[in-house]
């Protein structure tokens, strides 16, 4: 019996010492370890295949729809790093890969409870800032996203093909899509629709191109710049 | 991509024998990923024993960007790559495993001890056996390096068949056995927390299950114990089930619920007092 309260006082040790962690800041906030985020995001860097029209960021994402998204920020934080990051309208930030963060054992942190938000990191197609997007090199890039997913994630993506794109802009916004062909152009409605396709949420006015009926040499012209141009996969 | 699948790594934080090499994971060049903990197991005393006991033990895995590890009492080489272009994905490389000593009060699976918990025993390592100690009387078995090497295939990020083979020297030379594993992580809803399930078998050369549960003409002219050969073989069943908690970035509490059962003639040893053990663990762990 002796022996076990032996153990048990060394374990409240233990604990007590945890307490007094210098990142103790840390149980108020959402937070992902830099290093298990390093792990996820090397891939995209290290394993091969063209990827020079997809990008990869990492998203915050609420837990529960609807949470406020106003003065959120994004840090990574540890005892030798300090960077903020920014996010855009979609709460997607640019994670560099610092070996310094990675040896400091950092941290990204959000300023929100951590049972608020969540991370993941997404790939999806390099928006073009002038609108124009061919047909052939959309084709190129879903194809791009498709071998990069099937790497990661191959029982999901097996067998999988792509079949067109989603263009996700902001929410109240109204974009003109336009599809040309020859001397032809035919305008793309935009509906109401998640940022990523097959998700939830319903905020964002969606323009969606399948590309099984057009031929080579269509191009899509948009107005404004997508916050997310994704690859339908199915 | 959910983040929590990288905390695949977290899996190997096991102070017992059974330790696997950790996933080999990509990082910086240069870079290492070290966890040190303390805690407490529950444990038979020995292979077979009745008796469980509560100890202080270390935890121990270290990862270096050149593929080298320590997980528990395991050494070892990555000489695969961190990152495979496809699935499945296999990792080997040479290993060294430490057998640590058994002598009359049992395993001695770490230098610190806390003694018994069992509220009969009367001293550390008489267990309230009709037939007393049964290791009293037997030789003790010195602590001893295997060596040899492991073979893991990861067909998807989730699941993973681990294997070693590991010979003997020193006190246990001669001695050859196999292991094999399959490792699952389960998906948990929480940020933070990782739950895996394990199960897996060892087989062992005649040499190796003599060492543990033989029985020696001079052991039983000693011991209370009827001379005993067993024969090689499959001789342990187990499962486990490993809950890690992410505390913070630097601080994970690691808890293992396990369940060993002795299987052959090992399992027919006079030494063995029961065939089916639980073993529970829990540790505190710090990341460097």
């Amino acid at each position: 019996m002796k022996s076990a309260l032996r153990t048990l006082a060394l374990l409240v040790v233990c604990f007590a010492a945890t307490s007094q962690s210098p990142a103790q800041p840390l149980q108020e906030s959402a937070w992902w370890s830099y290093r298990d985020a390093y792990r996820a995001l090397v891939r995209f860097d290290k394993l091969g295949k063209p990827k020079h029209l997809i990008q990869q960021r990492m998203q915050v994402q609420a837990r529960t729809p609807g949470a406020s998204t106003e003065g959120l920020r994004l840090r990574l934080q540890g005892s030798q790093t300090a960077l903020e990051l920014p996010l855009d309208a979609a709460l997607h930030a640019q994670v560099p890969l610092l070996k310094q963060a990675y040896d400091d054992n950092a941290a990204l942190v959000l300023n929100r409870p951590p049972a608020a938000f969540g991370f993941r990191v997404r790939v999806s197609i390099t928006p073009r800032a002038d609108g124009a997007y061919e047909l052939s090199e959309l084709r190129a890039a879903c194809a791009q996203v498709l071998a990069f997913q099937q790497q990661v994630n191959p029982e999901h993506y097996r067998n999988k093909r792509c079949t067109g794109v989603s263009l996700a802009f902001p929410p109240g916004s109204n974009p003109a899509a336009t599809l040309r062909q020859a001397d032809a152009s035919k305008p793309l409605p935009s509906a109401l629709g998640p940022l990523y396709p097959g998700e939830s949420d319903r905020e964002h006015p969606v323009v969606h191109l399948h590309w099984e009926p057009m031929a080579e040499g269509t191009q899509l012209r948009t107005t404004g710049v997508p916050l997310v141009v994704a690859a339908v996969i199915e | 991509m959910k983040p929590l699948l990288t905390t695949l790594s977290l899996l190997c934080l096991a102070g017992s024998a059974q330790a696997q090499a950790p996933v080999f994971e990509p990082m910086p060049e240069g870079s290492q990923d070290i966890f040190l903990g303390l805690g407490a197991g529950y444990r038979p005393r020995y292979e077979g024993a009745r008796e469980q006991r509560l100890r202080a033990e270390p935890l121990i895995q270290a990862s270096w960007s050149n593929g080298l590890f320590v997980s528990g009492l395991q050494a070892g080489w990555h000489l695969s790559e961190s990152l495979a272009p496809a699935w499945p994905r296999a990792e080997w490389g040479p290993l060294l495993n430490l057998q640590p000593p058994r002598g009359q009060q049992g395993r001695s699976w770490f230098a610190d001890s806390l003694g018994t918990l069992s509220g009969t025993a009367m001293e550390p390592g008489l267990a309230n056996d009709p037939r007393g100690n049964r290791l009293q009387g037997m030789d003790r078995v010195d602590a001893c390096l295997e060596g040899g090497g492991f073979f893991n295939l990861r067909p998807a990020a989730a699941w993973r068949l681990t294997q070693s083979l590991l010979g003997g020297t020193g006190a246990c030379s001669g001695s050859l056995r196999w292991g094999a594993d399959l490792q699952v992580l389960v998906p948990t809803p929480a940020p933070h927390h990782s739950l895996s399930v394990s199960a897996g078998l060892s087989w062992a050369n005649a040499r190796y299950t003599q060492t543990y549960f033989g029985v020696t003409e001079q052991e039983s002219a000693r011991s209370r114990n009827p001379v005993h050969r067993p024969d090689g073989g499959v001789h342990e069943v187990r499962a486990q089930l490993r809950w890690n908690w992410l505390l913070q970035p630097d601080w994970v509490l690691s808890t293992a619920l396990e369940f060993k059962r002795l299987q052959g003639s090992a399992a027919r040893s006079p030494l063995v007092e029961r065939a089916g053990a639980t073993h529970l663990s829990t540790a505190l762990v710090y990341r460097f």
